[in-house]
């Protein structure tokens, strides 16, 4: 039997068989574009959590070292909301799913790359503040005093070793993180486009 | 404004293609599910830009095509050539009508963009729409979907 007709004859046997589902259309989307952008949402939302958070910490503690630890948090988590917002905004652009695969190929694969890349940077960012101040407001609860605690060198050793290892752990937890979750997906989508864009 | 009733229509009348292009792909029931309404999800807020410029069921294999080559799937079932001889009988003939499941098979053992290339051949698609539709050149189509039709032959002859 020849090719076209053995296709056609596959197609009416086992391919248009019925797959499970019904037409119904549903008003959400599993697509890793669609994920990430719940993700932003969620991400924003706990933002101005955390941004509440700080704000009422900054009128708990009384020392002005912890303070300034508080406020460099308040306006890291001002901007933090304001780039995972904007991100979230960013992907109202529909996915150009009808047009070429490459295309759509492309648009996924950029979208999820500069994704874990802004990340990435939030969490260089983010995570020195977040060590100082979380350091500081310990060290006032249980001190009593930040300032005569500080005048330990084997304190600031221990803030600066705190620095040090917690935010490039951070770091490489954010990085393994998005790479358990799409680092196979990514891969994947690369070899497709690569295969469209170097065909021979 | 486009009627969901209308839309829905048009995705019964055509429904097919999104079985064929999701039986080509997924093998696990619940990618098949997710697949299945994924499509449906993405065709729907991509149908206002449907100008009708081509065939519906030419933009829903587009669309199809697309989602599932974008989503995250679950690993995919490597079908070893070998099993192609499985379709013999004990003294080497042919196990009748399981031609069809050998190109089944060696369809699927194609990478994914021949995949597609050749089953948009088979489906009747010209060399031009089916680069528009994957994003290559015509000649790069061209080229391409003669050495996949040499690969399937051979494997088909082989059986």
């Amino acid at each position: 039997m020849e090719l076209g007709e053995l296709w056609k004859k596959l197609d009416s046997d086992k391919l248009s068989k019925p797959v499970l589902g019904s037409v119904h259309i549903q008003k959400k989307s599993k697509h890793p574009v669609q994920k990430l952008k719940n993700a932003y949402l969620i991400t924003t939302g706990f933002s101005v959590v955390s941004l509440i958070v700080f704000i009422v910490l900054f009128f708990l503690f009384d020392e002005w070292i912890v303070k300034v630890g508080l406020v460099f948090m308040i306006f890291s988590y001002i901007f933090f909301f304001a780039t995972n917002f904007s991100m979230y905004r960013k992907v109202n652009i529909a996915l150009p799913i009808d047009q070429s695969l490459k295309t759509a190929l492309l648009h996924t694969y950029n979208f999820i790359t500069e994704n874990i890349r802004f990340q990435e940077r939030v969490a260089l960012f983010i995570y020195p503040f977040a060590t100082a101040s979380g350091f500081l407001m310990g060290g006032s609860e249980g001190s009593g005093n930040v300032m005569k605690m500080l005048e330990k060198k084997e304190v600031l050793i221990a803030l600066v070793v705190s620095c040090v290892v917690l935010t490039p752990l951070a770091f490489y937890l954010t990085r393994w993180m998005y790479k358990v979750s799409y680092g196979k997906c990514l891969t994947e989508l690369k070899a497709r486009i690569e295969e469209l864009e170097n065909p021979e | 404004m486009t009627s969901e009733r209308e839309f829905t229509n048009l995705i019964e009348e055509n429904r097919g293609i999104i079985f064929k292009v999701i039986r080509l792909y997924v093998n696990h029931e619940e990618d098949e599910r997710d697949l299945f309404q994924e499509i449906l999800f993405q065709a729907w807020r991509s149908y206002p830009n449907f100008k009708g410029q081509s065939k519906f069921s030419t933009w829903l294999y587009r669309v199809g095509l697309n989602t599932v080559l974008t989503f995250k799937r679950r690993p995919q079932l490597v079908i070893p050539h070998e099993d192609l001889s499985l379709l013999k009988t004990s003294s080497g003939d042919k196990i009748p009508g399981e031609e069809t499941e050998a190109l089944y098979i060696a369809i699927r053992e194609l990478n994914e963009i021949d995949r597609m290339i050749v089953t948009l051949h088979l489906d009747g698609y010209e060399n031009e729409e089916i680069a528009d539709i994957s994003g290559l050149t015509k000649n790069n189509t061209a080229v391409k979907l003669h050495r996949i039709k040499e690969t399937l032959t051979k494997k088909l002859k082989a059986l």
